[in-house]
């Protein structure tokens, strides 16, 4: 357990002949934000990879999210799932980054012309197709359909960290399972044809 | 397709950014650096487009970097003076028990053949097996108990020190507690020195830096000032201002403060109750005419054990309106001064507390300090008789010694208000 980052960085313009300390309240926290960022970093990269496709942005977005936390920490330490802020924050940078949808976009367009591929052995699916699959999907249907599928997040807790209704994540997997069946049987049908 | 499919074709395809390597913690924190510098520098404009000012020198001359509290405009405007890299960092073998807390000083001594200039906060790192805090340099208003120490540039010639103050306070229910190591950075240097607080030595009286750091506990770091000025005093120097109307002004000149070597101490009395002990000892002057100032002296007790435990103040009405203090024009920090020569001298109140406790040391010996703060030599006081440590010491402020006895029955009343209170 370790890091809190006190509130001493925040520097205050000093009044003419006012005292000048640095004055903090340690606080013990429960979690280590190294141990922490270790644990999650990968997650958090592969779950941005997810919506974005591409490999560097979703490493930009963690990291991003990840210097957030950290000048959060001592009060996201205290929460009882700061996994859960971190994903809501790295879900919302990276979708707030139009730039880097588009770029997700025209990558999956790229991928998809470049199909078929060798799908991994065990793995009845396409997994290859999967990628390019999904970003065409909404982007909101992307989210939940991954918090759902690769997260294993229950669909009450989907609803929580995206504030929606139950419902409305249960439509959004519903729309996203059927526009990806849809994707990925115009890609077997291309494989077969191969 | 089945949802075992998709979760598979997921986990397959993101396997291999879900196994990424995570960057090392530098490159998050060097980020979240750079957000802070983006951010501040995106409200320094603000303000300056607010306020119709021309960005510049002028708005930034007296901010102090982040890191050094070095203000951004000397480097321009002062000449130039070689930085200190070549510094001793330790502890002082000096702390002082205040009223906030207690008070350590972190000393940087010049191992450079040249002198050098150091000017503000010292970079402090506190990290513990559950917690890591980092002390920078800011600008605000604390609550302490000794005078503002401003960040003046220092100049330290080789061997010479330079000192910052540390003051720790600790809440009454103090828990959690562990021994830290700090990381301490000079002002403008790069490289850090880790201070680790070993276990002290059997007999050793005071362990120089703080041995531990509990939950809740409060830092203060001061700017460096000379290494040669009292702990716990304004830096620097203040003029006296008006005197305080508490107290007559004394006539005259101020005689200098009592040095304890200036002092000759003696136990007058010592008397055991069911509530305690009281011990009544006795300060005069050993030469020429000096003032005791503070209003208070500082008492460490040694115990057969080995246990050296602080004397806490303690006052009650009769103690405080039988002190019988003048002022010569001092600040809040030292407000009193009593006058003492070879015919006047001034009691020293000791309470030992008992009432409650089942675990009690031997009293062996005192050492008196004749300021408010602990530092420097003191006088020893061997203690015959079987006087027992069962809670913390009380002193009182300085009392006057006639009439005989009275300062011994103030000192019982105390004990027994002390009592009353649980202490």
């Amino acid at each position: 357990m370790r890091a809190a980052i006190s509130d001493c960085y925040r520097e205050r313009q000093p009044a003419p002949g006012s005292r000048r300390v640095c004055s903090v309240t340690l606080r013990h926290l429960g979690r280590d934000f190294e141990e922490f960022y270790q644990a999650n970093y990968g997650l958090t990269v592969a779950l941005v990879t997810a919506v974005l496709g591409n490999r560097q942005d979703a490493e930009d977005v963690a990291q991003e999210t990840f210097a957030r936390a950290l000048a959060r920490w001592p009060r996201l330490s205290s929460y009882e799932l700061p996994e859960a802020w971190v994903r809501q924050v790295a879900l919302r940078l990276a979708v707030d980054s139009g730039r880097r949808l588009r770029r997700a976009i025209k990558t999956a367009l790229r991928l998809r012309a470049t199909l078929p591929a060798e799908p991994e052995p065990g793995v009845s699916l396409p997994f290859t197709a999967l990628g390019p699959a999904l970003m065409l999907l909404p982007v909101r249907e992307r989210e939940v359909i991954v918090l759902h599928y690769f997260v294993d997040l229950p669909v009450e807790r989907i609803a929580h960290e995206c504030r929606i209704p139950a419902g409305t994540v249960k439509a959004r997997l519903v729309s996203g399972r059927r526009r990806l069946e849809r994707e990925l049987g115009q890609t077997r049908e291309r494989m077969s044809d191969a | 397709m089945r949802d075992e499919d998709l979760r598979a074709a997921l986990a397959s395809w993101l396997r291999p950014a879900r196994d990424a390597r995570p960057p090392d913690i530098s490159v998050i924190r060097r980020r979240l650096r750079r957000r802070r510098a983006r951010g501040a520098a995106a409200g320094m404009a603000a303000l300056a487009v607010a306020a119709g000012a021309t960005f510049g020198i002028g708005l930034t001359a007296d901010r102090s970097s982040p890191a050094t509290g070095r203000p951004a405009g000397t480097a321009a405007s002062q000449p130039a003076t070689p930085t200190c890299d070549s510094l001793r960092v330790f502890w002082s073998d000096q702390a002082a028990d205040t009223m906030p807390g207690t008070v350590y000083a972190l000393v940087f001594r010049n191992t450079a053949a040249r002198s050098c200039m150091l000017q503000g906060w010292p970079a402090v790192t506190v990290r513990g097996p559950d917690f890591l805090t980092r002390l920078r340099a800011f600008d605000g208003s604390a609550s302490g108990g000794w005078g503002p120490i401003e960040a003046t540039r220092v100049r330290l010639r080789p061997g010479a020190d330079a000192a910052a103050d540390v003051q720790i306070g600790s809440p009454a229910d103090a828990a959690q507690c562990a021994a830290p190591a700090w990381s301490v950075t000079p002002p403008g240097g790069r490289r850090s020195t880790v201070l680790h607080q070993a276990p002290a030595p059997t007999g050793h009286r005071q362990p120089a830096g703080p041995a531990s750091l509990c939950a809740n506990d409060s830092i203060e770091v001061s700017p460096v000032y000379p290494g040669d000025q009292p702990l716990t005093s304004p830096y620097p120097p203040r003029p006296a201002p008006a005197t305080s109307p508490l107290y007559p002004e004394a006539a005259g000149p101020e005689p200098p403060a009592c040095a304890a070597t200036a002092l000759r101490a003696r136990v007058t009395s010592t008397q055991t109750g069911r509530d305690g002990s009281v011990v009544i000892l006795r300060l005069s002057a050993s030469g020429p005419g000096c003032t005791l100032r503070g209003g208070i002296p500082t008492i460490r007790l040694h115990e057969a054990d080995g246990a050296d435990p602080m004397g806490k103040i303690f006052s009650t009405p009769q103690s405080l309106s039988a002190s019988a203090l003048v002022a010569y024009g001092h600040t809040i920090a030292a407000p009193v001064a009593l006058p003492l020569s070879e015919r006047t001298s001034a009691a020293v109140a000791l309470l030992l507390p008992r009432a409650g406790a089942s675990a009690c040391g031997r009293l062996t010996s005192l050492t008196v300090y004749p300021t408010l703060v602990g530092l420097g030599p003191g006088l020893s006081i061997g203690i015959s008789g079987a006087l027992q440590v069962c809670r913390i010491p009380l002193v009182l402020g300085f009392l006057p010694a006639s009439p005989a006895g009275q300062a011994a029955a103030i000192a019982r009343q105390a004990l027994q208000a002390a009592a009353r209170k649980g202490l």
